[in-house]
């Protein structure tokens, strides 16, 4: 009885065996459909931002039309095309003007992140709302409004980094409320974005976050004064000096030393970055 | 008596199924945990990370004792890593060959002004720290001192490190060139729980060839002892880490590669060096610290393979590798056992070092003792052969069925075995591994066990090492 | 008759050095691609260039290794390095290497045009 059962398990393994080698194979021939092909997508959509970008005049949306709305029926190559068009962002430049929202219009991107955005799985979520503001579509803000606060991780920090990028530097004001912890990264994403926008003609927000509850605000305030060069705020940073948080502390010496080793001009220019020269050891530039 | 025999076969059967159990839920929380990994990436470009200003500063610490013939092209290769904040410190061990000398002459060396440091962990004596005077190497430092161990070694650079984090790796490791961006994503995802160690999948590059300190082609190891450990990586890393990362119950960051904030690492003391499982060990000695201080923590695992090294190509050099790793988990085991089963270390102590002993310190010994049993049980006849063997071939197909599994997700994730003649060899090797590098690992395990328990003395044993294959590919006149 | 100016055009990534290629080809300009150490090697044995655009490392070179090949090789040539590690400590690691001019990713176009148009 026993050897008999024992026979019908092997044969039950042997048969999962041969599908797991078959799916082996299988995964190999997708991969090397799906890596063609996609490299194909890829250049097709670089070489029409070139042409865009070539002469910002030119209506490419009709060509993306005819050569993309058939692809990215597919799942897999819509989430591929939106992250190249993202993607050329960190190629060229684009200024928020001059993105060529039409194709997001045209091929009907916008309406499908819009759908996904009312997602409850956090990742998807957290995707849809990455899509929006790297693709500048204002339409969903009241989307980030609403997440600004989720429970949720990911979600929160997407939420909380769009509204800089649509906001910038009025922005800063809401993460007086924020009571989560913030990560590194969402540090330096908002500082990233936050170099896009012109500058503030005072800093008196980022004096606010300062005396935030919250370390890890407090955190970003430093690390903002640090990457701009903010020397109005000076004392109201260096009397954090003896903060419980060692992080924070560490914040503030690196800020004493990009202070003192670099020369800042009095009147900060208002729209473009603010030119920074190394002075060095020996007091020269 | 045969209430005695049979309480003995339930042993073995219920520890079978145990053991079965655990492969199982590997399996499941390493694919939720790659899925993971894949989709925090999307959020965390390579090319964001790059232009960044905040990024922790990162110092590779890479011990090199009698590498004479290769520390210039190691080196070299180590220097190439794309990262902004980065340092390379080579701790040369009093090493008895021309490896101080070729570094000086190749890297324009002098001994630095700056008085040596205290050093934070004690370690052997350093006879100097030179650095170079030619700005292309500006991020190079030699530590030169007295022998001492990979862990003194290790030790000695973490000391010297002037950096946030610390990368512990061998000179001879051939690292991917963007390895450092990814293997800092977690550092910079962080936030209630602090990261303590992170560590990536380690790849086997025998016979494979190497340009320029990169990997130009990957290529199956020529020998089936190295092509069994690349299923054998592939398994452990892709399943066994990447599940406990996912529950936090990583007790291994591999010594070949990994990461760790330098301030934690000063305060643990460094590595042991009176063990030879020194990774294993101070990975333990991480979350203990953390757990007493009462400090949320992570270890995490990356699931690409950003580190390739040679691994044993002849039985007789594995064997005296896996021998080092079971004295290294036996010291280890023995030197935390306060942690068995106490409820002051929470998880760890009531789940993950419980495991420790029972399925990694303990399965070569309850194999070794079956395998013993069944020999009784012939002589004494006992054996229903039919069964028996049909049992036993349930068993071997079970360990092919978790191969392949591993190599499934492996080839469906990751592009390097991604091609049919690869892959199909892999899944072929693996079934040859329990009749052939299974039983050798078993008898350097209990051989290592045994060392420990009569005391006999073993070190580090020396690892001959075939050099990879080096192509002249980039001098060639087309 | 004017010769045409040639540019050459490095980064790993097809995609990118193709984008650059688009905006910049005109009935002025030649231009050539490469994406690996062994294209770069053999394309600048045959060709004089009166530009190159290229990133500071490729696969399978390390460091600065690119950077002097291509210095090595081509004088008198304007080289124009497009990174995107831009920190402060890199620019001053630039400067060693004899890189005058160089750009950060994303690029700006108004930047480009500006750098490229002495040559061209």
């Amino acid at each position: 009885m026993t050897i008999k059962l024992l026979f019908y398990v092997i044969i039950i393994l042997l048969l999962i065996l041969v599908l797991l080698i078959i799916g082996v194979c299988f995964s190999i021939f997708l991969r090397h459909i799906r890596s063609k092909r996609l490299l194909k997508l890829k250049l097709v959509i670089y070489t029409l931002m070139g042409k865009f970008f070539k002469n910002p005049t030119l209506d490419i949306s009709y060509n993306m039309k005819l050569m993309l709305e058939k692809e990215i029926k597919s799942k897999l190559k819509f989430h591929y095309v939106i992250k190249h068009l993202i993607d050329v962002h960190s190629v060229i430049q684009i200024p928020v003007q001059q993105q060529p929202l039409s194709i997001i219009k045209t091929l009907k991107i916008d309406k499908r992140i819009e759908k996904e955005l009312k997602s409850s799985k956090s990742f998807k979520l957290a995707q849809a709302l990455r899509y929006s503001y790297k693709l500048g579509i204002v339409n969903h803000i009241n989307h980030f409004k609403k997440n600004v606060d989720s429970s949720k991780l990911t979600v929160r920090r997407e939420a909380q980094v769009g509204l800089v990028v649509f906001l910038g530097w009025d922005s800063l004001i809401l993460f007086n409320k924020v009571t989560h912890p913030i990560s590194l990264w969402q540090i330096i994403q908002v500082l990233d974005v936050l170099e896009t926008h012109p500058r503030p003609s005072s800093f008196v927000l980022l004096e606010r976050i300062l005396e935030s509850n919250n370390d890890d605000i407090v955190c970003l305030a430093i690390h903002c004064a640090t990457r701009f060069g903010v020397n109005t705020i000076q004392n109201k940073i260096f009397k954090h000096e003896k903060h419980t948080n060692e992080k924070v502390v560490t914040l503030v010496k690196a800020y004493y030393n990009f202070i003192r080793t670099h020369e800042i001009p009095v009147i900060l220019p208002l729209n473009k970055p603010i030119p920074l020269t190394k002075v060095n050891s020996n007091g020269t530039i | 008596m045969e209430l005695y025999r049979h309480s003995i076969d339930w042993f073995f059967f219920i520890y079978g199924i145990l053991l079965f159990c655990c492969y199982f839920f590997f399996v499941s929380l390493a694919i939720k945990a790659i899925k993971k990994n894949k989709n925090n990436a999307t959020f965390l470009s390579i090319k964001q990370i790059m232009s960044a200003q905040e990024l922790p500063s990162i110092s590779l610490v890479a011990p090199a004792y009698n590498e004479g013939k290769t520390i210039i092209i190691n080196v070299l290769s180590l220097l190439s890593l794309q990262y902004p904040f980065y340092e390379l410190i080579i701790v040369n061990d009093g090493s008895k060959d021309d490896s101080l000398e070729k570094l000086v002459n190749t890297f324009n060396l002098k001994v630095s002004n700056e008085p040596i440091k205290e050093q934070l962990i004690k370690t052997s004596k350093i006879l100097g720290v030179y650095k170079s005077d030619n700005p292309k190497f500006k991020n190079l430092t030699v530590v030169n001192k007295e022998n001492g161990g990979r862990a003194d070694a290790l030790n000695c650079g973490i000391s010297n490190a002037t950096t946030d984090l610390v990368l512990c790796t061998d000179a001879d490791c051939i690292i991917e060139q963007d390895a450092l961006l990814k293997m800092v994503r977690p550092y910079l995802i962080a936030t209630d729980k602090e990261v303590i160690a992170t560590g990536a999948a380690i790849g086997i590059a025998n016979d494979s060839i190497i340009d320029n300190g990169t990997l130009h082609t990957l290529k199956l190891p020529k020998s089936l002892v190295a092509r069994m450990q690349v299923v054998e990586y592939i398994r452990a890393f892709l399943l066994g880490r990447m599940a406990w990362g996912h529950i936090n119950g990583l007790f291994l960051v591999s010594g070949a590669f990994g990461l760790y904030p330098k301030k934690r690492l000063i305060e643990v003391g460094g590595f042991d060096k009176n063990t030879v499982g020194e990774d294993l060990e101070l990975c333990i000695r991480l979350r203990v610290h953390m757990e007493r201080k009462k400090l949320k923590y992570d270890i995490v695992y990356i699931p690409e393979t950003l580190c390739w090294t040679e691994a044993p190509s002849t039985p007789k050099v594995y064997i005296t590798q896996r021998d080092r790793w079971a004295r290294g988990l036996y010291e280890t085991i023995k030197k935390h056992r306060y942690l068995f089963y106490n409820p002051k270390f929470k998880a760890s102590g009531l789940v993950f070092f419980p495991y420790w002993v029972y399925f990694e310190f303990g399965a070569p010994i309850v194999e070794f003792l079956g395998l013993i049993l069944i020999v009784i049980y012939m002589f004494l006849g006992e054996i229903n052969y039919p069964t028996a063997v049909l049992l036993f071939f349930i068993v071997y197909i079970i360990g092919c069925i978790f191969s392949t599994i591993a190599i499934l997700i492996y080839t469906y994730n990751f592009k390097q075995y991604a091609t049919y003649p690869k892959a199909l060899n892999l899944i072929f090797t693996s079934f040859l591994e329990p009749i052939t590098t299974h039983p050798i690992m078993l008898y350097a395990e209990i051989k290592g066990y045994f060392k420990k328990i009569f005391g006999i003395k073993s070190t580090w044993g020396t690892m001959s090492r075939k050099g990879f294959t080096t192509n002249e590919v980039s001098k060639t006149d087309t | 008759m004017k010769t045409l100016k040639k540019i050459l055009l490095i980064n790993d990534d097809p995609a990118v050095t193709t984008l650059l290629k688009t905006y910049l080809l005109n009935k002025t300009t030649k231009i050539i691609l490469a994406h690996t150490y062994l294209e770069v090697l053999s394309v600048l044995k045959t060709n004089n260039f009166d530009l190159i655009l290229t990133d500071i490392s490729i696969t399978g070179t390390s460091g600065f290794q690119l950077i002097e090949t291509i210095k090595n090789s081509n004088l008198g040539c304007k080289i124009i390095v497009i990174t995107g590690m831009d920190q402060e400590n890199q620019q001053t690691m630039f400067k060693q290497f004899g890189i005058s001019s160089f750009l950060n990713f994303p690029v700006s176009l108004n930047a480009l045009n500006a750098n490229i148009k002495e040559v061209l």
